[in-house]
């Protein structure tokens, strides 16, 4: 190491008394003083004996050089940044997921008005049409109400499947007897 | 691969990527170059030979665990220097001698000497300057310390301890200000 004299320039302004003080501690540090022999070899053996030094695992992230308060900084900003985030998604996804139609939950309130129309012709026109339009009347109501009892691609189309889905999904009590209702006993109905 | 690390150019940031690399032979010239160093830096601090070898020991191997915190920021011996100034304040804090600056000696006054008294009146005085440096409030006595024990230059001690220089300055000033009140000066002696 390099050895650096006392310089009464080092405390600023001019004090006699501190350079005098400065210099008396100056000699008295001053010292030829060797340790043992084998001291280095003995801390050697010591640190043999040692694991391996590891890097910390912020050195990964590019900050382990950072003076100990920047790194500090640096880690509180990333943790404030990530809670920052999370607070904003669960601002969006919170709407969302009450926004009308979005989820599966609001589809059953729907399904009324979608299943309305089916659910008054497979109860009425079974029973209805088989007895009374064996000879007059064959096509007009029925080929429009088995198509949409029965094809599953013709419901697909419109926005059928999502409310159909939303209704046996949700099991509503008030819902699902309409939205079930409808299926099951059309296709009895129909075969 | 060999690496000359014996070779003072070599960058102390290699030799440290090195060692934590796993290649421990990269410590050993750091230990060979700096055991001295840290060696006198202890005794200055502990004043017994014994104590500053052990200290100095726990110095080299406490820096060989905790290489990875190194920064870059001035030499590798300066770092050292500090870890074994902590060290040796720790230690001398055990040993439960370390004086307050209340219980530091008075300075006695000197007369006409004879060598012998000299020396011994010398070493009374080194004793009462090592205690009163001990019993310095931080960040003073460190800053003295890595000044007048460690032989580190201001610059060099504002790089290791991440202060700016005019603090550390005013820190070493302020330090001896305060040593001054507590053992006051030669001049005063006489």
């Amino acid at each position: 190491m390099t050895r650096h004299p006392f310089n009464p320039g080092e405390l600023g302004d001019d004090d006699a008394a501190l350079t005098a003080l400065g210099d008396e501690l100056e000699r008295s540090a001053t010292t030829a003083a060797q340790p043992s022999v084998g001291f280095a070899q003995r801390v050697l053996a010591a640190i043999d004996a040692e694991p391996t030094p590891r890097r910390h695992w912020y050195a990964a992230l590019g900050i382990g050089a950072m003076a100990p308060a920047l790194r500090g900084a640096v880690l509180s900003a990333v943790a404030v940044a990530a809670i920052a985030v999370a607070i904003v998604a669960g601002g969006l996804i919170g709407p969302a997921r009450h926004a009308p139609g979005s989820d599966g939950s609001q589809t059953p309130t729907a399904t009324p008005s979608a299943s309305a129309t089916p659910t008054p012709s497979p109860t009425t026109s079974p029973p209805a049409t088989p007895p009374a339009s064996p000879t007059f009347d064959p096509g007009t109501p029925e080929p429009r109400q088995t198509v949409a009892a029965t094809d599953p691609a013709a419901a697909t189309d419109s926005a059928e499947p999502s409310s159909d889905h939303g209704g046996s999904g949700s099991g509503s009590p008030s819902d699902s007897g309409s939205g079930s209702g409808s299926g099951s006993s059309d296709s009895p109905s129909g075969r | 691969m060999t690496t000359a690390w014996h070779d003072e150019r070599v960058d102390d940031r290699a030799l440290v990527r090195a060692v934590l690399d796993g290649d421990r032979d990269a410590f050993r010239p750091l230990v060979e170059r700096e055991a001295v160093a840290v060696y006198r830096t202890c005794l200055r601090i502990l004043g017994r030979p014994q104590d500053a070898e052990d200290v100095a020991q726990e110095a080299l191997v406490m820096a060989y665990r905790s290489i990875a915190t190194y920064r870059g920021d001035g030499a590798l011996g300066a770092w050292l220097s500090r870890i074994a100034t902590r060290q040796a304040y720790r230690r001398l804090a055990q040993r439960r001698d370390a004086a307050d600056l209340a219980s530091v000696p008075q300075p006695a006054a000197r007369t006409d000497l004879t060598e012998p008294l000299a020396a011994t009146l010398r070493a009374e005085r080194a004793t009462e300057l090592r205690c009163g440096v001990a019993a310095l409030p931080e960040p003073y006595r460190e800053t003295v310390a890595l000044r007048f024990y460690s032989d580190l230059a201001l610059d060099e001690i504002a790089r290791v301890t991440g202060r700016p220089l005019n603090t550390v300055k005013t820190q070493l000033r302020r330090g001896l200000e305060k040593l001054r009140d507590v053992v006051g000066t030669e001049e005063q002696r006489r």
